[in-house]
C-alpha cells in the first residue's frame, strides 16, 4: 500500500518540475476540548493504529497526507481528554476535514460529536497555504513559497526580484521589513537569486503560515510581515523519496523511519543553469559589450532532519539546512571613466542553520525548546575596488511555553536569546535607500570599513488569551527585544487582539499593536553608519471579517492602516538618521476554495496606498513599491478519470491551472536630464519629484495542463506551463539614454511556455 | 547582511542585463551641444597656486555660434540627489570666464572662504590634522542662442574635481597628454588622404591606437602602508559620425593585452567628420586632441 520508493526524472524546457503529485487523499482536522471549546494542543493523532502517527498543534489542528483512499481508523490520545477513535472515509484527490470534539475526562459523553468550533488565534491575519492546493499553480514551477506572491497585501516584485531584494514586499512595508522564519528561526533570505526558486525544498514543508500585519508577541525584529514556514516530521512508517533533474535545478529527497519512534529526512539541490546558460548568454550577447558569465548563477541547498518521539508527548527534532547562491561574471571593457569599475563582479550568499528542537507535552501544557547555531556569509564584490563582505556566525536559544492556566485562561510566554560574532568589511559607496536616486552609483565617494564585534540579543514575551464568552476570545501580549554589542537599544511591544464570533460562520477580527525592528548591521556601524541609530517602528491596525459560505468557500475582509516611524534614512550630517516616517493603509479581500471536488483556487484583491517621509517637513511621497490595485486569481482542476495504482500514488488523468495577475505599475521618479561628471565621463541624472510617475499597468496570465498516465508499477506526467499566455510585454523599468535626455521602457518577460515530463517508479 | 543582499539584487539584473543591447544613440556619437571634457592645469594645486581650466566643448550643430560659458567652485558633496548639485549656482565661488577656460587664485578662494562662516575653515585646523589633499569641485554651465528647431536656449552642465593639496609632501599628479593617434598603424597626419586629413571609405573599419606623450603614465603612492602604484588611463572616444567598437579604451600597464586601441566603422555618407579623444588618469588628470576624417564613396558605391 505504501510506496516503497518513488523516483522521478523530468526534463524541462525552462522551468523546473512540478513538485510530487499528490496520491490518495488528506485527512486536516481540528481538535477541541468539547466543554470549553478550547484548542487541544500536542494530542497524539494516529491513523490505523499507528500506521502513520502526527501530533497537534497550537491551534488543535492536525494533517494526514497522502492517505489512500478508503476506510482508515482514527485514534486521538491527550491525557486531559477522553480517547477517541473513529472510522473515516478518505476519497481519491480529496481532503476530508473533521472538527473532533474531545471530551474531558470524567465528562465523557457518550456521542462522538463532530462540530464547528471558534478557534483561538493571537494573529489577527493568517493565511495558511495547504501544500497540495498550491504546487501546481502556474507560474511556480512547483515552488509553494513563490505563491506568496500572489496573497492579498503582497506587492509584485520586479522579475528576479530587482532592488526589491531578497524578500517580499507586505502592506507597503520594504521587503527587509519582513521576517522570513523556518521552524522558528530567520533566514537572511527566502529566494535563490532573488526569486528564483526557495531556499528550501517545497516538500519539506507542512505548511505557510503568512501573517501581513497584526501579529502577535510571539514574532519580533519585522515591522512588516512575517512568514513563518514550518517543516514537516519524518514519517515513520515508509520509504520514500525521489530524484528530479530539470533545467532549473536537479536535486534528490529521501526520507524513511529509523524505528518505529524516529525517522530522518534528507534532501538536497543544485542548480543546473549552469550547465547551459553561459552558452546560451555567449550566443545572444553581442561581443562589444565586454561581458562575460565567469560562473552562472549556481545555487546549492540541502536539508537533513532526524526527530524521534519516545512518547506521545515528547518529540526530539534536529535540522540542518542551508544554502548558498553564487554568480560571477567578467566586464573587461570600463564601464565609466573609473577605470575600476571592471573586472570581476560577483555575489555569493551562503547560511547555514543546524536546530535541535525539544517539544513536551504537559498535563496542561506544552513547552518547545530549540536551540540553533548558524552561520550567515555575504560577498559582493564589483570591479577591481569595491566590496562589501559579511561573515556572521552565531546562536540561539528560545523556549516557548503554552499553558492553560483556566477553562477560558492561555498563557503563551517566550524568550529567545542569541548572539553573534559578525565580521563586516568593506569599501563602497553607500547603497541608495528606498526613495532614492541610484543613478551615478559609480561616481559616488568610497567608504571603507573593517569592523568585528560581538553582538547580542535577548528577547522575551508574554500573551494571555481569555476567553470571557463563548463566541469572544481576547488576547493581550507584550514583547521586550534588547540588543546589546556595539549598538545596543531596547524596544516594548505591546499587542492586542480580539476575535467575536458574531454567527457560527461569521467571525470578526481586530488588532493593534507596535512592532519593532533593529536597523541594518552596517548602518549602526561607526563611520559607516551611525552608531546613535534606534529602533525602527510601526504601529498595525487591522479590522477583519471572515465569512464561511457554502460549497467550501471562505470569503475574508480586511482593512488594515500602517503607521511608521523612526525609519532609517540617509542624513546630510549624520550618514544615516531616523527622520524618516510611513503610512500604509488598504483593503483586501480574498475569496478562497480550498480543494474538493478537484477544484481550489482563490480570488486576491488589494486597494492600497503606501507613503513616505524622509525627513520632518518634507513632503510624503509614494513607496517605491506603492501598488494601488493588485489582483490575483488562482484556480486549479483536477480531473481524475482512472483508478490511483497503489505502487506509486498515481493515477491517469488532466489537471488544468491558471493564474492571472493585474497589478498598478511601481512609481518611478523621471529623471529631468543630466549633468556630465567629467571625472568619470558620465552623467548624474537629474530627478524630478520622487516617484511622481507610474508605470504602465502590469497584467499576466499563466496556465499550466498535466496529464498522468498511471500503470501499475509506473506512472508518467506531462506538463505545459505557459507564463504570460497572451506575450503581454509588461514595463519593469524605465531605462534612459546616456545623459538622461530620452526615455524608454525596460520590458519584462514574454511568451514562456515550459514542457515537462516526469516519471514515476 | 541586508544591504548586501541588496546590492546583490542590483548586481543580478546587472547580470541578467549584460547582454541586453540600449536602443539608443551610442555615448560616442556627437550630435548636439556636449560637453566632452573638463581639466584643470594643474589638476592638483597648492595654496598658493593658480589654476587654469578649459572646458572641451563640441557643438556639431551650432555653426560657430557663439556660446557662453559660467563656471564656479562649488562646496557640495554628490550624493544620491543630484538634483541639489546646483553648481554653478547661487551660494559658490564664481570664476571669471576666458574663453572657454577660467582660472582660479588659490588664495583668493581662500579669502572669499573666510568671510562665508562656513563650517570648514581651510586657515585653521582646529587642533585637529588637515587632510593632504582637499578635493574640490568646479561647476560649469555652456549654453548656446537657440538653433532653428529649438524653442530656447541650449545648455549642458558639467562637474569637474580637483585636488587642493595642503601639503608639499607627495609629488602633486600632472595632467596626461595625447602625442597623436595612429590609424591604421600610420600617424594620422600621414594616413592617406589631403592636407593631412584621413580619407576613409564609406562603412570601412579602421584600427586607431592613441599615442600619450612620455610620462603620462605616472607612478604614486596609495594606500597605508604606501605602496607605489601606475597609474592607468582611460580613453574615451567621440566622433560626429561612424561608430566605435569600444566606448572607452585602457592603458593598464600591468596587463599585456593592448587594451587602449579601438576599432572605428566609418560612416555610410561621406563628408567630413570630427574626431575627439580624451585622456583621464584616474586622479583627476585630463587631456584631448581633436582631429577630423574624411569619408568618401567605396569604390563601388556609384555601380
Amino acid at each position: 500500500m505504501a510506496r516503497l520508493s518513488r523516483i522521478s526524472l523530468a526534463l524541462a524546457l525552462c522551468a523546473a518540475l512540478p513538485a510530487t503529485a499528490l496520491a490518495g487523499g488528506s485527512i486536516r482536522g481540528l481538535l477541541v476540548q468539547r466543554q470549553s471549546g478550547e484548542p487541544i494542543l500536542g494530542a497524539s493523532v494516529s491513523l490505523d493504529d499507528g500506521a502513520a502517527l502526527t501530533a497537534s498543534d497550537e491551534r488543535g489542528r492536525f494533517r494526514f497526507t497522502d492517505v489512500p483512499a478508503g476506510p482508515h481508523t482514527l485514534g486521538v490520545r491527550d491525557p486531559e481528554c477522553a480517547p477517541l477513535d473513529t472510522q473515516v472515509e478518505v476519497v481519491d484527490g480529496q481532503t476530508l476535514e473533521l472538527d473532533l470534539a474531545l471530551d474531558a475526562r470524567g465528562e465523557e459523553d457518550t456521542e462522538e460529536v463532530v462540530i464547528r468550533s471558534p478557534r483561538l488565534e493571537s494573529a489577527v491575519n493568517d493565511t495558511v497555504l495547504e501544500m497540495e492546493e498550491v504546487r501546481k499553480i502556474p507560474g511556480t514551477q512547483g515552488d509553494v513559497l513563490k505563491i506568496v506572491q500572489s496573497l492579498p497585501g503582497v506587492a509584485r516584485g520586479v522579475a528576479f526580484g530587482g532592488t526589491a531584494g531578497p524578500g517580499v514586499i507586505v502592506r507597503g512595508s520594504a521587503p527587509e521589513d519582513s521576517a522570513v522564519l523556518i521552524d522558528g528561526f530567520g533566514v537572511p533570505m527566502l529566494y535563490h537569486f532573488g526569486g528564483l526558486k526557495s531556499v528550501i525544498n517545497s516538500d519539506l514543508l507542512k505548511r505557510i503560515d503568512f501573517l501581513p500585519g497584526g501579529f502577535g508577541a510571539e514574532f519580533g525584529d519585522a515591522i512588516g510581515g512575517v512568514l513563518d514556514v514550518q517543516t514537516q516530521p519524518c514519517t515513520h512508517s515508509q520509504y520514500d523519496g525521489y530524484v528530479e533533474l530539470s533545467m532549473i535545478d536537479a536535486g534528490f529527497l529521501v526520507q524513511g523511519p529509523i524505528t518505529s519512534e524516529s525517522g530522518f529526512l534528507l534532501a538536497a539541490r543544485r542548480s543546473t543553469l549552469d550547465a547551459w546558460l553561459p552558452s546560451v548568454l555567449d550566443a545572444v550577447t553581442d561581443d562589444d559589450t565586454g561581458f562575460s558569465m565567469t560562473v552562472a548563477p549556481v545555487y546549492y541547498d540541502f536539508q537533513a532532519k532526524l526527530d524521534w518521539s519516545p512518547g506521545a508527548r515528547d518529540r526530539l527534532t534536529f535540522f540542518a539546512f542551508g544554502s548558498s547562491d553564487r554568480l560571477t561574471f567578467l566586464v573587461d571593457k570600463a564601464m565609466s571613466g573609473d577605470t575600476s569599475l571592471r573586472g570581476d563582479f560577483g555575489m555569493a550568499f551562503q547560511f547555514y542553520r543546524f536546530n535541535l528542537g525539544w517539544s513536551h507535552a504537559g498535563e496542561s501544557w506544552q513547552l518547545t525548546t530549540l536551540a540553533n547555531a548558524g552561520w550567515d556569509k555575504a560577498d559582493v564584490s564589483i570591479g577591481m575596488g569595491r566590496y562589501m563582505h559579511f561573515d556572521v556566525p552565531g546562536g540561539n536559544l528560545r523556549s516557548d511555553l503554552e499553558w492553560k492556566l483556566a477553562e477560558r485562561w492561555t498563557l503563551r510566554a517566550g524568550l529567545n536569546g542569541g548572539f553573534s560574532k559578525y565580521h563586516f568589511w568593506a569599501q563602497m559607496p553607500r547603497m541608495p535607500k528606498e526613495g532614492e536616486d541610484a543613478s551615478g552609483f559609480e561616481n559616488l565617494e568610497l567608504f571603507t570599513a573593517d569592523l568585528a564585534d560581538w553582538n547580542y540579543n535577548l528577547s522575551g514575551y508574554v500573551s494571555v488569551a481569555w476567553r470571557p464568552l463563548d463566541p469572544l476570545s481576547l488576547s493581550l501580549g507584550l514583547r521586550l527585544d534588547g540588543y546589546g554589542g556595539p549598538w545596543s537599544g531596547f524596544g516594548a511591544s505591546p499587542r492586542a487582539s480580539a476575535r467575536y464570533r458574531v454567527l457560527e460562520t461569521t467571525l470578526l477580527k481586530l488588532g493593534v499593536g507596535l512592532y519593532q525592528q533593529p536597523p541594518a548591521e552596517d548602518e549602526t556601524a561607526d563611520e559607516w553608519g551611525n552608531p546613535d541609530l534606534g529602533l525602527e517602528r510601526a504601529i498595525h491596525y487591522v479590522v477583519g471579517l471572515e465569512q464561511a459560505l457554502p460549497w467550501h468557500v471562505q470569503v475574508e475582509f480586511n482593512y488594515f492602516y500602517k503607521d511608521m516611524d523612526r525609519l532609517v534614512v540617509s542624513d546630510a550630517e549624520t550618514i544615516y538618521s531616523n527622520d524618516g516616517r510611513g503610512r500604509a493603509s488598504g483593503v483586501e479581500l480574498l475569496v478562497r476554495r480550498d480543494l474538493a471536488d478537484g477544484l481550489f483556487g482563490w480570488l486576491s484583491y488589494t486597494l492600497m496606498r503606501s507613503q513616505r517621509q524622509d525627513h520632518a517637513g518634507e513632503d510624503w511621497r509614494l513607496f517605491d513599491w506603492d501598488q494601488t490595485h493588485i489582483l490575483t486569481l488562482v484556480a486549479g482542476y483536477r480531473l481524475p478519470t482512472g483508478e490511483i495504482e497503489p505502487m506509486h500514488g498515481q493515477r491517469s488523468g488532466w489537471e488544468f491551472g491558471l493564474r492571472f495577475t493585474l497589478v498598478s505599475g511601481n512609481p518611478e521618479t523621471p529623471y529631468l536630464g543630466g549633468i556630465y561628471d567629467a571625472d568619470y565621463d558620465t552623467y548624474l541624472g537629474i530627478p524630478g519629484q520622487n516617484n511622481s510617475r507610474r508605470l504602465p499597468l502590469f497584467h499576466q496570465l499563466d496556465f499550466r495542463l498535466d496529464y498522468t498516465w498511471a500503470w501499475t508499477n509506473w506512472a508518467l506526467s506531462v506538463f505545459l506551463d505557459i507564463q504570460n499566455v497572451y506575450n503581454h510585454r509588461n514595463v519593469e523599468g524605465v531605462q534612459y539614454n546616456y545623459d538622461y535626455t530620452d526615455r524608454t521602457y525596460f520590458q519584462g518577460m514574454f511568451f514562456l511556455p515550459a514542457l515537462g515530463l516526469k516519471g514515476y517508479f | 547582511m541586508r544591504t548586501a543582499l541588496r546590492i546583490g539584487a542590483v548586481l543580478l539584473a546587472c547580470a541578467l542585463a549584460g547582454g541586453c543591447d540600449s536602443p539608443f544613440p551610442d555615448e560616442t556619437l556627437v550630435e548636439r551641444l556636449r560637453l566632452l571634457a573638463v581639466a584643470a592645469e594643474p589638476p592638483e594645486a597648492g595654496v598658493t597656486d593658480t589654476l587654469a581650466f578649459r572646458a572641451l566643448v563640441a557643438d556639431p550643430r551650432g555653426a560657430g555660434r557663439p556660446l557662453e560659458y559660467t563656471w564656479a567652485v562649488c562646496f557640495l558633496a554628490i550624493g544620491y540627489a543630484a538634483a541639489d548639485v546646483a553648481c554653478p549656482g547661487p551660494g559658490n565661488f564664481p570664476l571669471e570666464a576666458e574663453g572657454d577656460g577660467a582660472r582660479l587664485a588659490v588664495p583668493e578662494l581662500v579669502a572669499w572662504l573666510m568671510e562665508q562662516d562656513l563650517p570648514v575653515d581651510p586657515g585653521d585646523p582646529g587642533g585637529g590634522e588637515w587632510p593632504e589633499v582637499v578635493t574640490l569641485l568646479v561647476g560649469l554651465e555652456v549654453s548656446g542662442p537657440p538653433l532653428a528647431d529649438q524653442d530656447g536656449p541650449e545648455r549642458v552642465r558639467a562637474l569637474k574635481r580637483f585636488h587642493l593639496r595642503l601639503s608639499g609632501q607627495a609629488s602633486p599628479n600632472h595632467n596626461p597628454a595625447l602625442a597623436g593617434l595612429s590609424l591604421d598603424g600610420l600617424p594620422w597626419d600621414e594616413a592617406p588622404g589631403p592636407n593631412g586629413v584621413p580619407e576613409l571609405q564609406a562603412g570601412s573599419e579602421h584600427l586607431l591606437r592613441p599615442e600619450v606623450l612620455a610620462g603620462s603614465v605616472e607612478t604614486f603612492s596609495e594606500g597605508e602602508p604606501p605602496e607605489e602604484v601606475q597609474e592607468t588611463l582611460l580613453f574615451s572616444w567621440f566622433s560626429t559620425g561612424g561608430e566605435f567598437r569600444d566606448q572607452r579604451t585602457l592603458l593598464d600597464p600591468l596587463l599585456y593585452e593592448d587594451l587602449a586601441k579601438n576599432r572605428l566603422k566609418a560612416p555610410e555618407e561621406p563628408g567630413r567628420y570630427d574626431l575627439w579623444l580624451v585622456v583621464r588618469d584616474d586622479r583627476l588628470g585630463a587631456g584631448w586632441l581633436q582631429t577630423a576624417f574624411e569619408v568618401v564613396p567605396a569604390p563601388d558605391a556609384g555601380d
